[in-house]
């Protein structure tokens, strides 16, 4: 592939690199720019080479999972003020309000707080096999680890979501699922 | 290998956030023109050293000023070693037992 073609396979992949960078990323949106900006120079500067195996974007999201960690390693401060911000807009009060008045920032926000609180193996296989609609075999070529590591954090991930989210945000997801699948989602889906 | 998809609520968070990171996403041609940032971490880094060096300059100092005072050395004694070359000067000893008078007394009958 020339550089082209590298720069058109990856502006194809933006989004998705960019949704997968976040999660390599804690949200942290500023660094997650910066890991794909540093992911995109090594790839058109020729640094890191597709060398066929997995699929380009198990590769690409390989090389973004590596990047990210490398960043954060040397950046473990931002850590920190990720914390304070999920103090700050965290689900404060939230068990107060009934449910009705949940919508769905909230529900994202309460979603992203569990998220948040798994471990990092686990948030990254559900994140690949539900954000990105990878199979578990994909999603062990991009995390670095076997298939049944990845099917094992894989089960205890999500059961440990359900847990974290029964009783809030799970049983309000699951009401607008049993009607309309897109009416959960509001209406910008 | 798909895992086993039934209707996920949890399927469905993650596409609503999936939409969310696509309203939010950068341009591709931002990141892309973007210069990398200067990295923060090697000033960090030698202010990390730096602190460092400094800290285990201030205990050597430390301990050097806290430190008790020497003692004063003291030469050892003169060891007066035998010369092999002169053989030693032959003395008959001095010594008397504090029973040798025993042996001359007569004993008491």
């Amino acid at each position: 592939m020339d550089r082209s073609q590298l720069r058109t396979h990856l502006e194809g992949l933006h989004r998705e690199s960019y949704g997968w960078a976040l999660c390599c990323c804690r949200r942290d949106a500023a660094q997650a720019e910066e890991v794909l900006q540093r992911v995109y120079l090594a790839v058109l500067e020729g640094k890191a080479k597709y060398r066929g195996g997995a699929s380009p974007k198990t590769w690409l999201f390989a090389i973004i999972r590596r990047t990210a960690a490398d960043e954060r390693r040397r950046n473990w401060l931002r850590g920190l003020r990720l914390g304070r911000y999920f103090l700050r807009n965290g689900p404060a009060g939230a068990e107060e309000r009934p449910e009705e008045r949940i919508d769905r920032d909230e529900r994202r926000a309460l979603f992203l707080v569990a998220l948040d609180k798994l471990p990092a193996r686990q948030r990254e296989v559900l994140q690949l096999v539900f954000y990105h609609d990878l199979s578990l075999s994909e999603a062990a070529e991009a995390m670095d680890v076997s298939v049944g590591s990845a099917r094992t954090h894989y089960d205890r991930a999500k059961q440990a979501l359900r847990e974290k989210l029964k009783g809030t945000v799970l049983d309000e997801t699951q009401r607008g699922a049993g009607t309309d699948p897109g009416a959960l989602l509001g209406p910008e889906a | 290998m798909k895992p086993n998809v039934e209707p996920e609520p949890i399927r469905a968070l993650f596409s609503d956030l999936r939409r969310k990171d696509a309203r939010d996403a950068p341009p591709f041609d931002q990141v892309c023109r973007a210069a990398p940032r200067p990295r923060r971490t090697v000033p960090r880094a030698a202010w990390t050293v730096a602190a460092a060096a400094a800290v285990v300059l201030g205990v050597l100092a430390a301990s050097y000023l806290v430190r008790p005072p020497a003692p004063p050395v003291v030469p050892p004694p003169a060891v007066t070693q035998a010369n092999p070359a002169e053989p030693a000067e032959l003395a008959i000893s001095r010594w008397h037992s504090p029973t040798e008078f025993l042996l001359e007394l007569p004993a008491p009958r």
